[in-house]
């Protein structure tokens, strides 16, 4: 059963639209992501679906039930907050206990479920500490608790690990995604953030200026974007300015021809980007055997970035058509010396057609 | 070398407001407290503080000064607050044009003010001749010359000392608060009475002890507004100085006004509301 739908649901404040009208479901035990820059409409969808604000226009199902003119106390949700939300003046114990308390739940399970749900968030010690006492990434646990404690139909995530550091934030996300996984929550999570959002969730819905861009799984999003927004959004990506051939093949700015995979819209004459991930594009050097990688292209080496993991090339082609190519890093193997001649080559399957405005329909 | 031109500069900032205060504070402030313990003659004495320690009049006035301290704190804390609650509701620039009416207590002084009453309240007054225009009948409600005056009178004039500190601890709590409350069911009751006003305490805590500060040495009110019976310390000092031109008694009341005064402020400034209050940031 969908926990939660949107249904032709759109806002506008006067003639500013904050939301088109969209269609959205997220399924029982789904980890749903709501991905976008800011201002394109995923706050405004979660405060839809939260019942902070009120749609223009569409209905809001919850668990089945009409709730566009439900308030808020009464939708059976729980959300947790960038800032955690926590209340300063009571303890760990009193914030989780909160809806308990509102639900009128007995004391003496209030006690057994309050521990039950600190123990789950691995936070056993803590129930009697002030939330000012505890690190950024305790307090978003204990919101989570406060949440898994009384059992909402679906829980909503305002960017919630957007306060913490880079390696608590991938600690955090794991941790996330654990807790979904065991206790089979439904969520829906917004965030700007594509890796997070390729990391955790079931399926991902890209917005983009108040419209739903595309949706789908990560792996979906990833390799098969629909427009040239999606594939910037998600990853990092080489896109260019292309014409179809009478042969299927693209010519991109720099003069270059090559293989693409076909598509319908894609015909000769066709106006349009070619998309290629710098991790498909691969370095070619003496002794390799590039008969694999159909596509080719010679070049002059302008930088090489060592990232960690990864190392990015740019090279530079005819017409000032720049290209990134990305590999894993491995000692010994040589950085390009800015100006050396560079061969590339790739597989036609990699480059991706993408109409030049809108997106592939279908 | 630079840290004594920085000296020098420090100095020259803050010389003039010092002698200024200096010479028309510290140094009077200096001679009351002399005139406390010396004769009319100029022998020093403890009489002033002796004959308070006995006088039924002084204990009186000392608790009628409590009593209407408290009250009109009171009643002020119930004016002020929901008016808080409201501005920090409103979104800033509509908060900001209504503090200003907030603020026009402060554009009159109190003098005028307390005429301005005395003309709105009276027995021939707006409020009552409305009154009889709508109930009829001739009995007057009396609005002044008693306790309802004071209270009209220093309500008014405190309103904005409680409303701020009240503001600022209701708009330093997250608005991220209520709205997740909210979502985990509870309604508008429980929000603010488990969140919202426990949150706002500090604020309250140090708007009171200022308004209670502030009322314990008003003078033009009750003394206009007031009946016999709203006798205030200051308007004793005042009774003390010129009436019965007893300087050394009139002085010994000044100073314990002041010493009640210090010792609130003490406890201002030990609260966590009160540090805004008394120009602390943070």
């Amino acid at each position: 059963m969908a926990m939660v739908r949107l249904q032709r649901a759109g806002k506008r404040y006067g003639d500013v639209v904050a939301l088109h009208e969209v269609d959205l479901s997220v399924e029982e035990g789904e980890f749903v992501t709501l991905l976008g820059p800011s201002g394109s409409g995923k706050t405004t969808m979660l405060n839809l679906i939260a019942g902070m604000i009120a749609p223009t226009v569409g209905q809001v199902f919850i668990a089945g039930k009409d709730a566009t003119n439900t308030p808020p106390n009464k939708r059976g949700l729980g959300m947790v907050f960038q800032n955690y939300a926590l209340m300063p003046h009571m303890t760990i114990f009193e914030n989780v206990a909160f809806p308990l308390r509102v639900r009128k739940t007995p004391e003496e399970e209030i006690k057994k479920k309050v521990a039950h749900v600190l123990n789950l968030v691995h936070l056993p010690q803590v129930a009697n500490r002030k939330p000012r006492e505890l690190s950024g990434g305790q307090q978003q646990r204990v919101a989570l608790a406060r949440c898994i404690v009384y059992n909402p139909s679906i829980i909503l995530m305002d960017e919630p690990l957007g306060a913490l550091d880079k390696k608590l934030r991938e600690q955090m996300q794991l941790e996330l995604k654990r807790i979904h996984t065991d206790l089979k929550i439904t969520m829906l999570y917004v965030t700007h953030d594509q890796e997070e959002a390729l990391t955790m969730s079931d399926r991902i819905v890209l917005l983009n200026d108040g419209r739903i861009e595309q949706m789908g799984p990560p792996d979906e999003m990833y390799f098969k974007p629909r427009s040239v927004f999606a594939a910037d959004f998600l990853g990092s990506s080489n896109i260019w300015d292309g014409t179809i051939e009478s042969d299927g093949s693209a010519t991109i700015k720099s003069g270059d021809k090559m293989k693409v995979k076909p598509e319908a819209f894609a015909k000769p004459g066709t106006k349009l980007k070619v998309m290629v991930r710098p991790e498909n594009i691969n370095v070619i050097r003496q002794g390799d055997d590039e008969s694999r990688f159909e596509n080719r292209v010679n070049g002059k080496a302008i930088d090489t970035l060592i990232l960690g993991g990864v190392i990015k090339h740019y090279v530079q082609l005819a017409n000032d058509t720049v290209i990134i190519a990305q590999e894993l890093t491995r000692s010994g193997r040589r950085s390009l010396t800015p100006g050396q001649d560079v061969r590339l080559a790739w597989r036609p399957d990699d480059s991706l057609p993408l109409p030049a405005v809108g997106k592939i329909e279908g | 070398m630079l840290e004594r031109r920085a000296q020098r500069l420090a100095i020259m900032f803050v010389a003039p407001a010092t002698i200024f205060m200096l010479a028309v504070f510290l140094i009077p402030l200096w001679k009351v407290i002399s005139q406390s313990f010396t004769t009319m003659d100029g022998h020093f004495t403890w009489a002033g503080y002796a004959e308070l320690k006995t006088s039924i009049l002084f204990a009186k006035v000392m608790w009628n000064t409590i009593e209407i301290s408290l009250m009109a704190t009171v009643v002020t804390l119930l004016f002020s607050y929901p008016l808080a609650y409201y501005l920090a509701k409103q979104p800033p620039r509509r908060r900001a044009y209504l503090m200003v009416f907030v603020l026009l207590p402060f554009w009159t002084s109190v003098l005028v003010k307390s005429f301005a009453f005395m003309v709105v309240l009276g027995e021939n007054g707006f409020i009552n001749q409305g009154l009889r225009a709508i109930l009829g009948g001739d009995l007057p409600i009396k609005l002044l010359f008693n306790r309802t005056g004071v209270m009209i009178g220093m309500t008014h004039y405190f309103i904005p000392f409680m409303v701020f500190p009240i503001l600022t601890s209701l708009l330093a709590q997250s608005p991220d608060l209520p709205k997740a409350a909210q979502l985990m069911g509870s309604g508008a009751m429980r929000i603010f009475f488990k969140i919202t006003l426990p949150l706002s305490m500090p604020g309250v805590m140090a708007g009171c002890l200022l308004t209670f500060i502030l009322s314990l040495g008003f003078f033009i009110t009750p003394s206009l507004m007031g009946g016999r019976k709203d006798m205030m310390m200051a308007n004793l000092v005042d009774f003390y100085m010129r009436e019965t031109l007893n300087w050394p008694v009139a002085a010994a009341i000044a100073c314990l006004l002041l010493l009640l005064s210090l010792a609130f402020i003490s406890l201002l400034s030990r609260i966590p509301g009160g540090k805004s209050v008394l120009g602390e940031a943070g």
